[in-house]
């Protein structure tokens, strides 16, 4: 599999498309496309990695490991920005989901320390 | 207020008692956030079974109803379908019809209402639940 390929693939596991991918990752429109045909810099590759909870390495296809930190629970299952969006049409600010993913984070490091 | 419950403020704190040990029975953290703004819902993380309430939620449903409601979603809640919940006084369909039914079997199941209005009102349940009310009522009714 190509870059592209592989960072399309995990993509769609993540339930996000590419310009959705794109926006999250702070780049350009159609940017990753032209990875299709081009490396990206490690910058832009590492945004991405960032988004999609994995290591620059596995989209470079130098690991089959998905991510070092692979127990890590992921950000997007913290509280995941599309689902706490759609309350009854209404938008909920940025600074209060930052509060709810502070209480979701003292959750899971609740979890951690049970399982230890 | 209907007659619902003969000492229903005495029962009242006994109520959200059963209610918060049936959580910790089922290891279900809840959290009551006080530092969140008044139209933010609660929310439900079913991966870390844990809800968080948000103390100053201006949605005029009762607090024991809303965390059933919660809870519902974490003990009987179809988990591959979403992975957070959010309280929706509105949400008929699926994922938050089920937790709605369910948070009314529960509390029925805990105290029996004399009848349906009176609970309706004591929990302040959103009147287009009455006919799930309704139902379970008489489902319970039927055994006792």
């Amino acid at each position: 599999m190509t870059i592209y390929e592989r960072t399309e693939s995990i993509a769609k596991d993540r339930g996000l498309s590419m310009p959705e991918l794109e926006k999250k990752a702070g780049l350009g429109e159609k940017s990753i496309y032209s990875w299709k045909r081009s490396t990206p810099n490690s910058d832009k590759l590492a945004r991405v990695a960032d988004v999609l909870h994995v290591s620059t390495d596995y989209l470079l296809g130098r690991t089959a490991i998905k991510n070092v930190e692979s127990n890590k629970v992921p950000k997007a299952d913290i509280l995941d920005d599309e689902t706490i969006l759609a309350f009854d049409g209404m938008e909920i600010e940025e600074s209060e989901k930052e509060k709810l993913r502070d209480y979701a984070r003292y959750i899971i490091s609740l979890r951690e320390k049970e399982n230890k | 207020m209907t007659e619902f419950y003969n000492y229903s403020e005495q029962l009242y704190p006994e109520i959200v008692q059963s209610v918060e040990s049936i959580a910790q029975k089922n290891n279900v953290i809840v959290i009551l956030a006080d530092n969140l703004l008044s139209h933010v819902p609660d929310t439900a993380l079913v991966k870390s079974r844990a809800i968080i309430m948000n103390d100053n939620f201006d949605i005029g449903v009762d607090y024991c109803y809303r965390l059933s409601h919660e809870l519902s979603h974490i003990l009987y809640g179809d988990h591959e379908a979403q992975a957070v919940y959010q309280f929706s006084e509105y949400g008929k369909r699926g994922e938050e019809l089920l937790a709605h039914r369910n948070a009314i079997r529960m509390l029925m199941s805990i105290e029996m209402p004399t009848n349906v209005n009176g609970f309706m009102e004591y929990y302040h349940v959103p009147s287009w639940l009455e006919k799930y009310a309704n139902e379970t009522f008489k489902s319970f009714s039927v055994i006792e």
